[in-house]
């Protein structure tokens, strides 16, 4: 839906309904249709051992199609377990990747107490700027520590939408 | 300060549902060195993670490691993760003061070992 720039409105402009439809029919649908995408897995259940920078899954891609240049939030939320963890300082690392390029922090989550326990983790970023056309956004991890430690992720949800 | 290149990653994707993922881990970083940097599963599917200039004439070897694997083995690791719970659990709800000198000793160092 196209946006129209607002009107600045005077005393003694007549309200018609060509006003109505583009300052607040269209414009509300323009915000309310931006695009988005988003992965709501309960059960993925995804593991790995990976030492260096892997997708979590290749199902976890999203692709969002802009008709603008935009700013696109990126949102991520798992839960974690482990396996194989011998010391508190074993941990994972998790970052966003655009259209093959990774950006933002890495941020590390530490694998405090004992393998099994859940760890409640959630990521989210501001890719700015994005040209018009197709983006494909995805989740990546690594492990470092312990030989073989193992990380898990379940009750994944991924979320990439146009906010402006 | 220059920022080091990411080597390439290329997945080799195998059907296998029964793996002990540390263990396989441990195999194929053996076999391979740093050739592999891991293994992801997620259901029946793995991905064993081979960086992008390691030749496909070792993807057979990769395969025929997987195939041989054992999941009920376990890695050294894992012997170890599961001495160390048989000696917290042998002295879990008993004080300190009665713990034998020897669990004192082995307690202490699995807490250091987990610590440091």
């Amino acid at each position: 839906m196209v946006w129209h720039t607002p009107i600045n409105w005077n005393t003694g402009i007549v309200v018609n309904s060509g006003h109505l439809n583009e300052q607040v029919r269209d414009n509300l649908l323009s915000l309310w249709q931006r695009p988005k995408a988003v992965m709501a897995t309960p059960n993925l259940g995804a593991s790995t051992t990976s030492t260096a920078w892997v997708d979590i899954d290749p199902t976890a891609t999203l692709t969002l199609t802009g008709g603008t240049s935009a700013d696109v939030l990126l949102m991520m939320m798992a839960n974690l377990t482990w396996a194989n963890g011998a010391a508190w300082t074993d941990r994972a690392f998790f970052r966003f990747d655009v259209d093959g390029v990774p950006f933002g922090i890495t941020p590390r989550i530490t694998r405090y107490g004992n393998d099994g326990n859940y760890i409640q983790y959630s990521m989210f970023g501001v890719k700015l700027g994005l040209s018009a056309g197709n983006h494909v956004y995805k989740v990546q991890w690594l492990v470092g520590g312990t030989a073989g430690l193992q990380a898990t992720v379940s009750h994944f949800t991924f979320l990439a939408r146009e906010i402006g | 300060m220059t920022e080091e290149k990411e080597r390439g990653i290329r997945d080799l994707v195998i059907d296998r549902e029964d793996v002990n993922l540390g263990l396989l881990h441990q195999e194929l970083t053996a076999a391979l060195g740093t050739q592999c940097c891991g293994v992801s599963k997620n259901g029946g599917k793995l991905r064993i993670h081979l960086f992008d200039d390691t030749p496909e004439s070792v993807d057979s070897l990769v395969r025929n490691l997987v195939t041989s694997h054992d999941p009920k083995v376990k890695s050294q690791v894992q012997q170890d993760l599961e001495a160390e719970a048989a000696i917290l659990a042998s002295v879990k709800g008993k004080k300190p003061t009665q713990w034998k000198s020897d669990e004192k000793d082995q307690v202490l160092e699995i807490l250091l070992r987990r610590l440091l």
